[in-house]
């Protein structure tokens, strides 16, 4: 019996996948010109008439493709999140490549094919769909971490996500066959009502473990963290960005499914190895970073430093933890995309991510310098920043769940956290510069840090209608169980 | 189906895999995984997946075995003088790791066994229900294995197309 498909509900991906077939006969058609940037300027355009398209798409729920494609409000706000993220990284692909002109138009096309995988993350109600869609996500990131051949750093970072990436990969196979051993079935709702029924089993908890190792991979949590800093150092800024920002979002899609719905029984039992995981990342993040030379490797341990923050609301179980995890999501978007921004047009016009170079970077560009001042500033969590409010929300979230222990050793990594980030900003403000030639910074990427500037304040002060987007993303959530 | 033969092709497949593991040269390693995947695959025809072994069978013996065959033999590897367990400084952690999976593992498995028996039976492994359940209720991940495959031509064209151009990327990067 063929299944009956709804088409609207995967309008976006249908769309995302027209786009991507045009892409590759444009790249066939038009002549090769390394000047004109015909599939950047052409991929800009599409994103925007999807962003568009997407904003009027907000109502659309239910499921289709035998119960495997769902379409709810937490996927229509981790879609908007990634299509947002996508317009900064191509504007930073543009610049990257505007260097290295061969072999871009490939890139682009990783780049769609990239955001096809994390909008079927968001989508996935089936254990066998969410593995093809990481895999798309993650083999997609691994060419784009190796793509710069002649150098070495990256050919390294992009061999040591590959090896670990297929490690976790087979992780993930090897718990999602034993949940499948256990319940009969690879679907969602299935093994939710499985999980109310029964008490946990070795079995099952075997399964949850190895199903963790390969999101926490892909979160970057503490002990699954191996690869962050030198994947960060080598691969290509626009890829680092989008590993920071899209690749973690689609690991905490992944969390908050499984454990605010499948496994959302047995709070219980995961809650507290959640919070004690949140507690050692983000200490290790953040105390790791304090030794740091290089910005992307600073950024890489505050990463997983982050991680370990966002793994509270997981932790907490709670409708306030899970709306927690996603506001502080946008927040991050933001954030870490204006510092990436800040790091490309620095990158290209030094040639050096070292933080020594950023000395008196005030003095040469004063954009760049208020940007990366409030980046750090708003990742660091001072008001009125995003960064404040979304680590307020998730502190707010683990003390009513009862873990004050956590929310101690939290405001203590803070601390800890502004100390390094901080350090940035007096190498950037306070110390005298190396070099005095100005950096210009084209009109593109100035209209973007600038949205990210507004961001990042206009988020941290007008919480309100944001916080409610992201609770609403939860509360409409496909078999939720909160 | 007797039971001897799964005795039989259990064994051959773990002593196998023992070899895959534990032979030094190169070459055996690579031979050792093909007699591994031809046990596995015995066994899935033992269960009546025929599909699953047949493919088993063509794909990994057949295609990538081979792949890892030419790669060795053109390699040369057997020169090459490889870390022991004993040199590695992790050995400990690793022992300890692995003793930790094993132990769980087979806590989990036993439970497992206690817990259920699967119907052999219900298992249909033939071609026609392969692909009427890959058509209908497993369409999405079927159709959507075509990205897969696409980015790995994209992948594997750009990264070599590098290759040939590293004297003017060098300038650049």
């Amino acid at each position: 019996m063929f299944p009956v498909i709804d088409w609207s509900l995967v309008s976006l991906e249908v769309l995302i996948s027209i786009i991507l077939v045009s892409l590759v006969v444009v790249d066939i058609v038009l002549p090769k010109n390394a000047d004109k940037d015909w599939i950047g300027i052409f991929s800009f355009i599409a994103l925007a008439g999807l962003i568009i398209f997407w904003l009027t798409q907000g109502s659309l729920s239910g499921t289709t493709f035998s119960g495997m494609f769902v379409m709810d409000s937490l996927a229509w706000f981790f879609k908007t999140f990634f299509l947002i993220a996508m317009v900064f990284v191509f504007a930073m692909t543009q610049e990257f490549f505007k260097s290295l002109g061969e072999r871009r138009n490939e890139f682009y096309l990783l780049l769609w094919l990239a955001l096809i995988g994390m909008c079927l993350v968001a989508s996935s109600a089936d254990f066998l769909l969410l593995f093809i869609s990481i895999e798309i996500l993650t083999i997609s990131l691994y060419v784009m971490t190796a793509y710069l051949k002649s150098d070495a750093l990256s050919i390294e970072a992009g061999m040591k996500y590959l090896i670990l990436g297929a490690l976790a990969s087979g992780f993930f196979l090897y718990g999602i066959s034993f949940l499948y051993g256990t319940t009969h079935s690879t679907h969602f709702s299935v093994i939710q009502s499985y999980c109310q029924i029964h008490a946990m089993s070795p079995m099952t908890l075997f399964a949850l473990v190895l199903i963790f190792a390969a999101v926490g991979f892909k979160i970057a949590a503490v002990p699954f963290h191996m690869w962050v800093a030198d994947v960060y150092q080598g691969a290509p800024t626009p890829v680092t960005a989008l590993l920071s920002v899209g690749s973690k979002a689609a690991g905490f899609i992944i969390l908050i499914r499984l454990f605010f719905s499948i496994f959302g029984a047995w709070h219980a039992e995961w809650g507290l190895a959640l919070a004690i995981l949140s507690a050692i990342t983000m200490t290790y993040g953040n105390l790791v970073a304090m030794f740091q030379t290089n910005i992307k490797r600073l950024l890489g341990y505050s990463s997983i430093s982050h991680a370990g923050y966002l793994l509270m609301g997981a932790a907490a179980g709670t409708a306030l933890g899970a709306s927690g995890i996603n506001f502080y999501l946008l927040g991050y978007l933001f954030t870490n995309l204006a510092a990436f921004l800040v790091i490309i047009v620095f990158s290209i016009a030094t040639k050096s991510d070292e933080i020594a170079d950023y000395a008196g970077l005030s003095q040469r560009s004063s954009l760049l310098a208020c940007t990366m001042l409030l980046a750090l500033v708003s990742l660091a969590g001072m008001p009125p920043l995003v960064g404040f409010f979304g680590k307020f929300t998730l502190l707010m979230a683990v003390i009513k769940s009862g873990y004050i222990w956590l929310a101690l050793i939290a405001g203590v990594n803070i601390v800890i956290s502004l100390y390094y980030y901080l350090m940035v900003a007096k190498r950037i403000y306070v110390d005298p510069p190396r070099h005095t030639a100005k950096i210009i910074v084209p009109s593109k990427i100035r209209l973007l840090l600038v949205i990210a500037i507004l961001g990042i304040v206009i988020i941290g002060i007008f919480q309100g209608p944001f916080l409610d987007a992201a609770m609403a993303a939860v509360q409409g959530m496909y078999l939720s169980h909160l | 189906m007797s039971p001897f033969f799964f005795y039989l092709f259990a064994a051959i497949l773990i002593f196998a895999s023992l070899s895959v593991v534990l032979a030094r040269n190169p070459l055996y390693n690579v031979l050792s995984l093909v007699v591994a995947i031809f046990a596995l695959s015995c066994l899935f025809v033992i269960l009546e997946a025929f599909f699953v072994g047949m493919i088993l069978l063509l794909v990994y013996a057949g295609a990538v075995l081979v792949f890892f065959l030419f790669v060795v033999m053109c390699l040369n590897l057997n020169s090459l003088t490889l870390t022991t367990a004993a040199q590695s400084r992790f050995r400990w952690l690793g022992a300890l790791a692995g003793l930790m999976f094993t132990s769980s593992f087979f806590l989990a498995f036993k439970s497992f066994i206690k817990a259920q028996t699967m119907d052999a039976s219900s298992i249909r492994g033939t071609i026609e229900a392969i692909g009427k359940i890959l058509f209908t209720d497993y369409l999405l991940p079927f159709e959507l294995t075509s990205l897969l495959l696409m980015i790995a031509i994209f992948g594997i064209v750009s990264l070599a197309q590098g290759a040939l151009s590293t004297g003017k990327d060098t300038d650049n990067s």
